[in-house]
C-alpha cells in the first residue's frame, strides 16, 4: 500500500477512471449531416416522380403497411416496488445484446406521431440486416401513403418504390445505415441512464424484464431515430426533436428484445417502438433482380 | 481539448464518482468539439467545460460512488472510497486535484470557478476530515 495519502488518492481515481478515448468522445458527438435522412427523402421523392403523371397527386396506392408490433401484455409490472441497475448491470445488457444483434437480424420500426389530436406521421419500417448487407423496408401511411425498399449488398445500394419499376441501383447512394440501426440504438443502454427495474412483461409470448429510464439528459443524441419525430415535414432541422422516454425490454441473458422511445419533434409527439426478432439468424440479403 | 482531458475527467470523476464522472467529461469534450469555433476562443475553456458538465449533472441524484470491489487491497486504505465519498462535492474535487494530483490552487479555482481563498478553505477542511476519518496522523 502506498504510505503517502496523496499517492492513494491519485492511484484510487486514475484507476477507476481510465482515459476518455476520443471514440468515446465522439460517440456522443451528433454533427449536422447533409445526407441526413437521405434513404427515406429517396423513397418519398422517387414515390412522388413515379406518380407525376397522376392527377391525383398524393395519394399513391401501394401495399398496405404491416401491422405495428403487438401491445405489451402486463404481467407482474404492477404492485413492484422499481429498483434501480447498477452500472455494471446496464453494461451486462448493453454487452450482451450488443453481441447478439451485432452480426444478423431483424428489426421492426414502427411509429406515430400526434400533434394537437392528430396523427402527423405514422409508419412502420423493416430491417434485416447481415453483415454490412442490410435491407430497409418503409411503409408509410402518414403524411402520405408511399412504400418502398431499400438495399445495400456488397456496398451497392438498390431501390425499389413499386413492385412494377423493379429495382434501381443508386450509384450515388451511401451505404451508411440512416435508419436507427441495433447497433446505434444500444448506445441508449447507458448507466447515465438511471434504469429501474419496473417489473416483468409477456411479449410475443416471451417473459421480458422491463427497465425503464429515469434519466434522459445524459444519453447521447441519436440523430437517426430522433428524425422520426420530425417525419411529419420533409426537411426538418437536424436538431429538431428529443428524447422524452425510453424503455427496454430484455430476456434473462440480457438481450433486448424491445424499445420504446418517447420524442417530442416538430410533429409532434412521437411514440416509436422497436422490435429485434430472429436474433442472430443469418438473413438473405442478396442483390436485386436486373430491372 | 486532449491536453485538457485528465484535468477536466479527475475534476469530474472527484465529484461525481467513476462512471458518472468519466461520463460527464466526454459529454463535456462532445460539446466542445461540437462548440469548437467558440469554445476555443475562450481564455478559460477547459473550466467552461467544467461548468457545462455540471450543469448537465445538476438535476441527477446519483449517489456518488467509487465501486473498488476486485481491486488488490493492497492499493490504498480500505476507508479511502467511502471517506472521499463522505466529503462535500466541492471539498472532494479540490482535495482530489490540488492532494492528489497536485495542481496549484489557482490551477483549481479557474477549473472550478471557485475562488482561490475557497479552494484554500476546502482543500484543508477535506484533508483534515480525511485524515480523521482514515486515523492517519502523520503524512510522509
Amino acid at each position: 500500500m502506498k504510505n503517502d495519502l496523496d499517492g492513494q488518492i491519485r492511484e484510487l481515481i486514475d484507476r477507476g477512471a481510465p482515459p476518455v478515448s476520443p471514440q468515446e468522445v465522439t460517440g456522443r458527438y451528433a454533427p449536422a449531416r447533409r445526407t441526413a435522412g437521405r434513404h427515406r427523402r429517396l423513397i418519398t421523392v422517387a414515390a412522388g416522380v413515379a406518380t407525376a403523371g397522376c392527377a391525383a397527386g398524393l395519394a399513391i396506392a401501394f401495399a398496405s403497411p404491416g401491422a405495428p408490433p403487438r401491445p405489451a401484455a402486463q404481467a407482474g409490472s404492477a404492485g413492484k416496488a422499481p429498483t434501480f441497475l447498477t452500472a455494471a448491470m446496464v453494461r451486462h445488457v448493453a454487452s450482451a445484446s450488443s453481441s447478439a444483434l451485432e452480426s444478423s437480424g431483424r428489426e421492426q420500426i414502427s411509429y406515430r406521431s400526434v400533434k394537437n389530436g392528430t396523427v402527423t406521421s405514422a409508419g412502420l419500417d423493416t430491417v434485416t440486416y447481415s453483415g454490412s448487407n442490410w435491407n430497409y423496408a418503409v411503409s408509410i401511411t402518414k403524411p402520405l401513403t408511399v412504400s418502398g425498399t431499400i438495399r445495400a449488398v456488397d456496398g451497392h445500394v438498390y431501390l425499389q418504390v413499386v413492385s412494377e419499376t423493379g429495382w434501381l441501383p443508386q450509384s450515388d447512394s451511401s451505404t451508411t445505415p440512416e435508419f436507427p440501426e441495433a447497433a446505434t440504438l444500444l448506445r441508449l443502454l447507458s448507466p447515465a441512464a438511471s434504469f429501474q427495474d419496473a417489473g416483468t412483461d409477456v411479449i410475443n409470448g416471451q417473459r421480458l424484464t422491463h427497465l425503464h429510464a429515469t434519466q434522459l439528459s445524459g444519453l447521447p443524441r441519436v440523430t437517426t431515430l430522433v428524425r422520426y419525430a420530425n417525419l411529419s415535414v420533409q426537411q426538418a432541422p437536424e436538431s429538431a426533436g428529443t428524447l422524452t422516454g425510453l424503455d427496454v425490454w430484455a430476456d434473462s441473458a440480457g438481450v433486448v428484445h424491445q424499445m420504446k422511445i418517447l420524442l417530442q419533434g416538430i410533429s409532434g409527439q412521437t411514440t416509436v417502438t422497436v422490435t429485434f426478432t430472429d436474433i442472430g439468424q443469418p438473413q438473405s440479403i442478396t442483390v436485386p433482380p436486373a430491372r | 481539448m486532449r491536453e485538457g482531458e485528465p484535468r477536466l475527467r479527475r475534476a469530474l470523476v472527484a465529484a461525481y464518482g467513476f462512471e458518472d464522472g468519466r461520463d460527464a467529461t466526454a459529454e463535456a469534450l462532445a460539446y466542445g468539439w461540437e462548440h469548437w469555433e467558440r469554445v476555443r476562443e475562450m481564455p478559460n475553456a477547459l473550466g467552461y467545460l467544467f461548468r457545462v458538465a455540471q450543469s448537465s449533472r445538476r438535476r441527477r441524484r446519483v449517489p456518488v460512488l467509487y465501486d473498488v470491489s476486485g481491486w488488490p487491497d493492497h492499493l490504498f486504505e480500505p476507508g479511502l472510497p467511502r471517506a472521499l465519498a463522505a466529503l462535500s462535492r466541492r471539498q472532494r474535487t479540490v482535495v482530489v486535484l490540488v492532494h492528489g494530483f497536485g495542481y496549484t490552487l489557482q490551477e483549481v479555482a479557474e477549473l472550478t470557478g471557485m475562488r482561490r481563498t475557497t479552494v484554500q478553505n476546502h482543500s484543508d477542511r477535506a484533508l483534515a476530515r480525511l485524515r480523521h476519518k482514515l486515523g492517519v496522523t502523520h503524512e510522509k
